[in-house]
């Protein structure tokens, strides 16, 4: 009994590995080309799509290019500054928030938690255009500032935020208190390890879609200094003097790969499960 | 004494100014950011602007009016729920299958999830151009393959019948790591000692488990996925702008697309107004439907 | 920055005393469409700067396309934050001039023109190119750069089908030549993307090369409703059913063409340096010009973009002009044609002491220059409303390629749809 038991579990296992492969395989296959295409010159890409590369010059070349036919590095750096500064103030703004509506009584508690919810069915292109007239006319276009300032409010990461809190028990944070610990004490020291996991999944996404948005830093950037990396690859591809693949293949895997890395980091804290439902 | 239990409905500290003040930056914010530039569009929906002019008249329900009888929009309205149609039950169903299958083998279960995830963090700018030669109607590798197998090609992105449900398809390879990982989290999160109680009342094969334990407790993960995705899939904008633009003739026109086409192709910006408005109602009654529908079903 | 800069600048100035004028350095803040076309904005701003160190050259972000550009500018003059240069799209500049002018925005080029001297303008352009910058009866805009559509085939596909590039002269003989070649099998005949395009400059060309015409004189009446507009929409219907012509969007016909599976392309000659580049050695390939209508008089739309001068204070206009001087220049011309595929504006960047050597050893280059007497202005409708009719017509003239419109049934509807459109927004 035991050991078809056991069998049958290596059976499994083994069905479900090949399964995760396979799909893994089709999964990545734009990839595949991606990287393709960056190992070959640029004759070679569409005659032979799938076949091995021939020598190291056209990855030199590609890269090279990707890097010096624009300020890669700038646009990288841009990025990079934009969407932490951002992150860490959505944050700023939403424990806090959560936090009271998961644990506080007062006036406007339920208005707000309505708007809120409203909040997450809003897309940015909606309150795009009074923003940008908003941003214009007080002179604050072209700035890091426009690129952060209309995302610091997350309903998303509050919501998510506020299930999480309202699971952690009520006696922890009034016998903190009695002991004469400040609310942000509270945050600091025991909500904030409490919703690791949801601040390590809300990071991933917050980041990963403002570091690919083009289309809010294309109307409000103007000058090549403020652009970011979605921008960066415009360079590359239009529909005016044609496409360099080799190049804009070697701009693209560049730039996925800083949101991957943090991906990896952020993945310890994932495991620890997102209660989306309030229960433990 | 105040009698500190633990139950759903705990006892609150008393209403006072705490509460507020923590929220505060929050409420600012989302007036200034969201709730403020709702009303504004809400009022410009009334008139006729137009950037670049420098005057505008008030026009009343006239951007309404034009709205029903414009076969553009009624069309976008379509195309965006076939989109949905498509897309939630490809990337809900997805997600739950791979999460379940990841955390049954549980070794290189990071590696998995990288894997799955990869798509989610591709930018459109680049994508596109994979994605137009790979689905090329005549060289790409995908109709090779079809072609192969004995079938007629397709023109995917360029033949008016296909092109939607590609775009589907795609968004469901982006979406698919987002519930993905959702999924897995909720598994994550259920006791063991659900499971092994069941294996004891002879629960054992895996699809009997998935029935009647894991699918059943994973009720609240569900709703949320489902909404959060359905949300994402009503705005669904980068993929149209990047590999379509629309066409072929209109056929890949989604609702946030014509919006941006009639505000800043169009620079008629009144009526980019107006189908913004039935966008914010549409989605805020599909959410609420969905979740009110869940709630009688999902137990705690 | 500017500012900050300016200020320093003049404090160290006045302080100097007797040490004779620090140069101020004026900044000019250019805006151009096309990312792409870095490839030879950067180059000519270095030229340019070595020449004049007194003027600094800072290109803005650039625009994803004359469209987005347009809107660009047009939101731009809303807040006053305008560039000093700008390379507008031939077919905005009409109305770009119209709605600037109301506002005081931009300056005309008249007077910069004269004070050169009475036999510079001849002497640097044609005629035809000079005009191309003007509208309303004034010059508000030089000629930057310039393409024309013309025919791009494979020369081991058409061998193995018996043709050459004489054959593709007319409509008839492309049509033909592409019918042999998708019989064959191994290819596809030809690609014409003329409705997936951005802009309507491909549906222009077909129009004008039947002596056709798109707009009255006066801006009043659409003008393609006529026997030769027919004549031309009666092309697009063979496209697929005689040519069988693929449904593709442009990156996709493009990269067909590259992979050497397609036996013809017709597309912007600024193209030709890249197609270069992406076939390698692939295959041979050769341009022919644009298919003709005998001795109707056809035309065809140029392509590209001017530069106009929206700079506010007279120090920066008057730097401005330098710089659009050297730009459109011989040696401007000479760095942009080498640098991508446009044709040079500029009389002397053909002649000996540039690239005539150039031209004769690159006869695919070539080919839009020999086309010039055909050019004509790129026709842009009244009061922004070109997009949306632009988005109404590709639909129909998809639905004549593929069948489902007829012809003079497909003419009435685009007549009809345009007339309403760019009459509307007047």
């Amino acid at each position: 009994m035991k050991s078809t038991f056991a069998l049958s579990k290596v059976v499994s296992r083994s069905v479900s590995h090949s399964t995760l492969l396979f799909m893994g395989l089709i999964f990545l296959t734009p990839f595949i080309w991606m990287v393709l295409v960056v190992l070959k010159s640029p004759d070679q890409i569409f005659s032979n799509p799938f076949g091995l590369p021939t020598g190291l010059k056209s990855v030199k070349d590609n890269i090279h290019t990707a890097f010096t036919a624009v300020p890669m590095t700038r646009f990288l750096m841009n990025g990079a500054l934009v969407v932490s500064i951002l992150l860490i103030l959505q944050l700023t703004v939403a424990i806090p928030a959560a936090y009271a509506l998961a644990k506080f009584e007062f006036t406007g508690r339920r208005m707000f938690m309505m708007a809120v919810v409203a909040g997450l069915c809003i897309p940015i292109q909606i309150p795009m255009l009074p923003v940008y007239i908003g941003l214009a006319y007080s002179g604050m276009l072209d700035s890091y500032f426009s690129l952060i300032f209309p995302f610091i409010i997350s309903p998303f990461a509050i919501f998510m935020l506020r299930q999480q809190i309202k699971s952690f028990p009520d006696e922890i944070i009034q016998a903190a208190r009695l002991d004469g610990l400040s609310e942000s004490g509270i945050i600091l020291w025991l909500i904030l390890p409490e919703v690791r996991p949801v601040i390590a999944a809300f990071s991933v996404f917050s980041v990963t879609a403002h570091w690919n948005d083009l289309y809010w830093p294309l109307i409000t950037v103007s000058s090549q200094t403020m652009a970011t990396p979605p921008l960066g690859m415009l360079y590359f591809r239009d529909g005016d003097m044609g496409t360099n693949y080799g190049a804009l293949m070697a701009g693209a895997i560049i730039t996925v790969l800083p949101v991957m890395f943090l991906f990896l980091i952020a993945q310890r804290n994932f495991v620890k499960g997102i209660s989306v439902s309030g229960h433990k | 004494m105040r009698i500190i239990n633990n139950t759903r409905f705990s006892v609150r500290p008393h209403p006072g100014p705490r509460g507020l003040i923590l929220a505060a930056p929050a409420i600012f914010l989302l007036g200034c950011l969201l709730i403020a530039p709702v009303i504004i569009v809400l009022s410009m929906s009334l008139t006729d602007y137009n950037l670049g002019s420098i005057n505008f008249t008030f026009i009343g329900l006239n951007n309404y009016k034009q709205l029903l009888d414009d076969p553009h929009a009624t069309h976008a309205l379509l195309n965006t729920f076939i989109y949905i149609l498509i897309v939630v039950p490809a990337a809900f169903i997805t997600g739950l299958f791979l999460a379940v299958r990841i955390q049954a083998v549980f070794h290189l279960r990071r590696f998995y999830e990288i894997i799955f995830f990869l798509p989610a963090t591709s930018t459109f700018v680049s994508m596109a151009l994979v994605w137009q030669y790979l689905l090329h109607g005549r060289i790409g590798p995908v109709n090779e393959l079809i072609v192969q197998l004995g079938f007629q090609r397709i023109d995917f992105l360029t033949d008016p019948a296909y092109a939607l449900p590609t775009l589907a398809v795609i968004g469901a390879w982006q979406l698919t790591g987002q519930t993905t990982v959702l999924f897995l989290a909720g598994l994550a999160s259920l006791p063991d000692e659900i499971y092994q109680a069941a294996s004891l009342d002879g629960v054992e094969s895996g699809i009997d488990r998935f029935c009647k334990i894991t699918f059943p407790m994973l009720g609240p993960t569900s709703l949320f996925v489902l909404v959060t995705t359905t949300v994402t899939a009503f705005q669904v904008f980068d993929s149209v702008a990047a590999l379509t633009k629309g066409g072929p003739g209109g056929a890949t026109e989604t609702l946030l697309y014509r919006i941006y086409l009639e505000a800043y192709q169009f620079t008629n910006m009144g009526y980019a107004c107006a189908l913004s408005v039935v966008f914010l109602c549409l989605i805020a009654a599909l959410s609420v439907l969905q979740i009110v529908t869940a709630e009688k079903k999902v137990h705690y | 920055m500017r500012k900050l800069a300016h200020s320093v600048a003049a404090v160290s100035l006045f302080l100097s005393g007797s040490v004779p004028a620090i140069a101020v350095v004026t900044t000019l803040n250019i805006q151009y469409a096309w990312p792409s076309q870095k490839s030879f904005h950067e180059p000519l701003a270095e030229a340019f700067m070595k020449e004049h160190p007194e003027i600094k050259i800072n290109y803005l972000s650039p625009a994803a396309s004359y469209t987005d550009g347009q809107q660009r500018i047009l939101r731009g003059a809303m807040t006053g934050n305008l560039p000093d240069i700008w390379y507008s799209g031939y077919n905005y500049l009409p109305e770009l001039v119209q709605i600037l002018k109301a506002r005081h925005a931009i300056t005309p080029l008249t007077d910069f023109i004269e004070k050169e001297g009475p036999s510079w303008s001849t002497d640097n352009y044609s005629a035809s190119m000079l005009a191309l910058g003007q509208t309303g009866g004034a010059q508000w805009a030089m000629p930057f750069t310039a393409s024309t559509a013309i025919v791009y085939y494979n020369k081991e596909i058409l061998a193995s089908v018996g043709a050459d590039g004489s054959t593709l002269k007319t409509w008839d003989g492309v049509i033909q030549v592409a019918e042999k070649i998708y019989n064959k099998g191994n290819a596809d005949g030809l690609g014409y993307p003329v409705s997936e395009a951005e802009d309507d400059w491909l549906w222009q060309a077909l129009v004008m090369s039947y002596g056709g015409h798109i707009i009255n004189p006066a801006r009043t009446q659409v003008a393609f409703g006529d026997q030769k507009g027919a004549e031309a929409v009666t092309i697009l219907s063979r496209l697929v059913m005689e040519a069988h012509m693929p449904a593709l969007n442009e990156d996709q016909v493009v990269q067909q063409f590259v992979a050497g599976k397609l036996g013809v392309y017709i597309g912007s000659s600024s193209e030709v340096r890249s197609m270069d580049q992406n076939i390698g050695g692939k295959f041979h390939f050769a341009t022919a010009p644009y298919p003709q209508v005998a001795e109707n008089h056809g035309g065809l739309p140029v392509g590209g973009s001017a530069a106009v001068i929206l700079a506010s204070n007279s120090a920066k206009r008057k730097a401005a002009w330098e710089f659009i001087k050297f730009v459109t220049g011989p040696e401007g011309q000479k760095i942009i044609a080498l640098k991508s595929g446009y044709m040079p504006t500029n009389i002397k960047t053909t002649g000996p002491q540039y690239l005539a050597d150039f031209y004769n050893k690159n006869p695919n280059w070539m080919t839009s220059i020999n086309q010039w007497p055909l050019a004509q202005a790129w026709v842009g409708y009244p009061a922004g409303s070109g997009p949306r009719i632009w988005a109404e017509q590709k639909n129909i003239l998809s639905g004549i390629i593929r069948g489902e419109i007829a012809p003079d049934s497909g003419l009435k509807q685009l007549v009809n749809i345009t007339q309403k459109l760019a009459l509307l927004s007047k």
